[in-house]
């Protein structure tokens, strides 16, 4: 239990941080709101519909958001030389990790929280019940990519070129998130039976078991001296 | 047949040219690094870094 | 530290040897799928690309593979060799890789009429290109040896576990390559001469394989002998 404890105080001062100065949450989200407006501007409007784009451009925004939020994390930490006090603290190593991604997980959560309106209210997506399946499916995918991230963001913290290699380390293990998340969205926006979405279901929570697992088995080696 | 034996030729020598590239690459690496020492001796001018293992 | 120089030494003087032998050898694969292999009458000419792409990319699976095993093998025993060995692998993997992607559009553009079209396999090399130069870029950002090894093993691994998904990605993704053909049981599809051509393609290049990765191992584990001097 002192593992659970210790990661949900971890998270928690995270969050405190960020939400006393609000200024990463607020440059995340209206980075991803960016992001939308963007895509409008790079189409055709005659040619290409909202409609056509709307799903690419919502997951998208995800793995972009994703990517800044998890460069924040640690950066946070080196600032202060705060991760030498906490590794300090009588803790498994592994909270760290599991404290780490939780947070990041919520902060991806809520930019996610303004940007999927943000995303119906641009792209005239119809109100439905399936949108909140959209939402569901986001943040199944956002669970095992932050899992990823979190690990590589600790790695990339440390370096010179942080900014730049963790996009690169990290944007090849969206690729099955994305992928499967983009597929099930387009289905159930299209109202098609549930059987033809399990397969992706499948993919997601097979990726996000695996590389939770894995990032949380790794994680201690990153962070040892 | 379809007359594309172009393609097979280009195909054969780009392997043959990628090939070839790394292996002069790592033949050019992998030479001693110190010029005065003596070839494929395989003992570089002065102690490298202390050897645990005595052997060689 | 147990790496020693004569290791080093003799590492790329094996490696050098069998490199030699890896090009005879190559030189030889194409005396034998230009003269002596059957030309296929479908694809014609273009079709013996099939003798050298294949075996590249198969190489390529096993020097990224081997990368990730030796990753682990570091984390667990801390030996630097396994930190050579899996840089040396990775970047032989990456010179594979390069001529998978080279030679797949060549052989692409003759038979499906485009150079480049967003096939299963040709996907997933590029994804992999892609990984490993990640493992590239973030081995050359730290100065640190023994950080570097760590954080470089961390990030193969992590590359090794990806390979599966990426495949069941990009296979759900689109196909149009070609399914294996040459090992059906129920009947042999391939003359025999095509297939002994084939088959010495993965000869050849397991053999380019060991030469270069011996000869690269050897040279990782010199720099890291300078490094250690000059700290």
């Amino acid at each position: 239990m002192t593992l659970v404890r210790a990661a949900i105080a971890i998270a928690l001062k995270d969050l405190r941080i960020e939400a006393r100065n609000r200024t990463a949450l607020l440059t995340a989200v209206t980075f991803a709101v960016l992001v939308q407006l963007v895509f409008l501007f790079a189409r055709e409007p005659g040619a290409v519909r909202l409609g056509v784009l709307a799903p690419s451009v919502l997951w998208i925004t995800l793995a972009l958001s994703g990517l800044v939020v998890l460069n924040r994390g640690f950066l946070l930490e080196r600032e202060h030389a705060a991760l030498e006090a906490i590794l300090l603290a009588p803790v498994p190593r592994s909270a760290l990790f599991w404290g780490k991604w939780l947070a990041n997980t919520a902060l991806v959560a809520g930019v996610l929280a303004i940007a999927f309106p943000v995303w119906i209210l641009f792209f005239n997506v119809v109100p439905q019940p399936a949108l909140l399946g959209v939402l569901g499916l986001a943040v199944l995918a956002a669970v095992g990519f932050t899992a990823a991230g979190t690990l590589f963001a600790a790695m990339t913290a440390r370096t010179r070129y942080a900014e730049l290699l963790l996009p690169v380390l990290l944007l090849p293990f969206l690729i099955p998130p994305l992928f499967a998340g983009a597929q099930a969205s387009v289905r159930l926006l299209a109202g098609r039976p549930f059987g033809e979405l399990a397969g992706w279901l499948r993919i997601l929570a097979a990726y996000d078991v695996v590389f939770l697992m894995l990032a949380a088995l790794l994680f201690p080696t990153v962070v040892d001296e | 047949m379809p007359d594309n034996g172009g393609y097979m030729v280009a195909a054969y020598v780009v392997v043959a040219v990628v090939v070839l590239a790394y292996a002069a690459s790592l033949w050019r690496r992998g030479k001693q690094p110190r010029p005065s020492g003596r070839g494929d001796a395989g003992v570089p001018n002065g102690p490298t870094s202390p050897r645990p293992d005595g052997r060689g | 530290m147990t790496l020693s120089a004569d290791a080093a030494t003799r590492a790329i003087r094996r490696g050098r040897a069998i490199t030699l032998v890896a090009l005879l050898l190559l030189a030889g694969l194409y005396v034998l799928a230009l003269q002596f292999t059957p030309a296929e009458r479908f694809q014609g000419l273009a079709q013996k690309i099939f003798y050298v792409h294949p075996p590249a990319a198969y190489a390529m699976q096993l020097a990224f593979f081997l990368t990730g095993v030796a990753s682990i093998l570091y984390l667990l025993m801390r030996d630097a060799r396994f930190d050579a060995f899996a840089e040396a692998s990775a970047e032989v993997g990456m010179v594979l890789g390069g001529i998978v992607v080279l030679t797949g559009p060549i052989w692409g553009k003759p038979v499906w009429g485009t150079w480049w079209t967003w096939d299963a396999r040709l996907t997933f090399t590029v994804i992999e290109l892609l990984v490993f130069a990640g493992y590239f870029a973030l081995r050359g950002a730290i100065r640190d040896p023994g950080e570097r090894a760590k954080f470089a093993a961390v990030a193969g691994i992590m590359g090794m576990l990806l390979v599966p998904f990426n495949h069941l990605t990009v296979y759900l993704f689109a196909t149009t390559h070609p399914t294996p053909v040459v090992v059906q049981t129920d009947r042999p599809q391939l003359p025999a001469a095509m297939l002994r051509t084939f088959l010495s393609g993965f000869a050849v290049f397991t053999v380019c394989y060991v030469g270069f990765v011996m000869q690269r191992y050897g040279i990782g584990v010199r720099r890291m002998l300078e490094e250690a001097r000059d700290a």
